[in-house]
């Protein structure tokens, strides 16, 4: 029994793969959820083919921050630029009512030397960012006009879940997984943990830390463990996504074009 | 922070203490003064565990959070003691006169069922609820060590449900059940363990209750074979 499931459609599972070259980000997300116990529904074949569109530029904004000059800096010590955002007293950006939604977060990757935060912002960061390279920039501005990025707080109504970690039968390439450092030297609480992106090759995007394996994440947060620590870090099993179906569903609403092309 | 070292044996205990204590009589000063505290905080209660600290700890919170500054390393280290003894002094603050006072501390206790943010139960029974969760489940509890960094909802403590359906207290550290379980207890948590989590809490909750209520009738439903149990225990519930 294929472990994906449409409700409205009779689309056969090779052909939604042979779509897709060999080896590809794609293909591998189609073939996890197609081995495993849990059953993935949707309505039809648009709606998982939304949620790989998305996921893929989840990875591409994700690699792209990387890319950036975005430093990682404490809230305490945050910073942004002000032709943009407000730094706001607890280390917050608040966007400015002046500005597009779409230039102030496009901003972050073109100056992002002007920029500065912790690793749970950067995930905000991507995942907009992931949202305007899908849904046209109008509708975008419109959603977004009142932004604030901080850590996981503030979070937009049209992102819903990206906050949540829930436990996960497999992991897909663009699910946001966290590392744990129960042990981590208290005056250094930014490193209690990591947020990252699973770039599906077997590395994580993690801001401040880079795109790196499990173990040289995990050797890099016990790098900052208090010196009689007796447990080391660990990867969490639960994974955290955007409700794709919700997305899609919004995405459908204003657009019968097929997705913008990667 | 380069003044504060980090040794941190028994012997240098008083040093944070007098760090911390310094600062609070400074808080609001500079952002160092802040900082430090933050600092001395989070080595007070991860490292010494020394739960006297939390009442102050919470106070600067709720300052902190009326002028919107920043409050979230505070958090982590005010829950970082590990104890529940943190949960009940939030949940006082669930009848304070100050809104962002009450509301910050619905945020913090949001992971208690039936305290949710947007929900519109006064402020007494909102703190009853609490009082009741925390008194029925606190030899339960464990800490897990969730924090606004990791996400938007943290869960900071759990119900070790096992431990509760056999009305046996656990480490809060670690949530590992204290007492040396029987082989026939044992056997019980195999079976437990296959129940939903759902089940899991239904199963518990009847527990508490024929506990509480009548010590007797307890023994001999925990006496009856697992299948039994769950019978009279869903009895009018759908379980698996």
């Amino acid at each position: 029994m294929s472990m994906i499931e449409f409700s409205n459609d009779q689309t056969s599972l090779n052909s939604i793969i042979n779509e897709y070259p060999s080896g590809s980000i794609e293909r591998k997300i189609i073939l996890t959820m197609n081995s495993n116990d849990k059953v993935y529904q949707y309505p039809d074949l648009k709606f998982l083919k939304f949620e790989i569109n998305f996921r893929i530029n989840i990875l591409k904004s994700a690699k792209e921050l990387n890319d950036s000059d975005l430093s990682f800096l404490v809230f305490r010590k945050s910073k942004c630029n002000t032709d943009f955002w407000t730094r706001s007293d607890e280390g917050g950006f608040v966007m400015k009512n002046s500005v597009n939604p779409c230039d102030a977060i496009k901003d972050i990757y073109v100056n992002g030397a002007k920029y500065g935060t912790e690793c749970s912002t950067a995930m905000v960061i991507v995942y907009y960012r992931a949202f305007l390279n899908i849904f046209p920039e109008k509708y975008f501005n419109k959603l977004f006009d009142e932004t604030v990025l901080m850590n996981w707080s503030n979070i937009n109504f049209h992102l819903p879940g990206i906050g949540l970690l829930k436990k996960a039968s497999d992991n897909l390439p663009g699910d946001r997984r966290y590392f744990k450092n129960p042990d981590v030297d208290p005056t250094e609480a930014e490193w209690q943990g990591e947020n990252v992106i699973d770039m599906g090759d077997g590395s994580f995007y993690g801001h401040g830390l880079g795109i790196k394996t499990e173990e040289k994440i995990i050797h890099d947060l016990n790098e900052h463990r208090r010196k009689d620590a007796t447990v080391a870090s660990y990867l969490m099993k639960e994974t955290g996504n955007p409700d794709y179906i919700s997305l899609a569903r919004e995405y459908y609403k204003i657009s019968d074009k097929p997705l913008k092309p990667l | 922070m380069e003044y504060i070292e980090k040794n941190y044996g028994p012997k240098h205990h008083n040093h944070y203490k007098s760090i911390f204590e310094k600062n609070y009589l400074q808080q609001g000063i500079n952002s160092e003064c802040d900082e430090a505290l933050d600092i001395s905080s989070g080595i007070l209660m991860s490292i010494y565990r020394d739960k006297t600290y939390l009442p102050l700890i919470l106070e600067i919170i709720f300052k902190r959070h009326k002028k919107g500054l920043f409050i979230n390393n505070l958090i982590w280290a005010f829950f970082q003691c590990g104890d529940p003894e943190s949960l009940e002094l939030i949940s006082k603050h669930l009848i304070s006169k100050d809104y962002t006072e009450h509301q910050l501390s619905k945020k913090l206790l949001s992971f208690i069922p039936e305290i949710k943010i947007n929900c519109s139960r006064s402020q007494k029974e909102l703190y009853l609820m609490a009082q009741n969760w925390i008194k029925e489940n606190r030899i339960f509890l464990y800490f897990t060590g969730e924090s606004f960094q990791q996400t938007s909802e943290p869960k900071p403590f759990k119900v070790n449900y096992f431990a509760k359906y056999l009305s046996k207290p656990v480490y809060h550290n670690t949530g590992k059940i204290i007492e040396k379980l029987t082989a026939k207890e044992i056997k019980l948590s195999e079976k437990f363990d296959d129940l939903n989590d759902s089940s899991k809490e239904l199963m518990s909750k009847f527990s508490f209750n024929l506990y509480t209520n009548n010590k007797y009738w307890w023994t001999a439903w925990l006496d009856f074979p697992f299948e039994k149990q769950k019978k009279l225990a869903f009895w009018g519930d759908e379980y698996d």
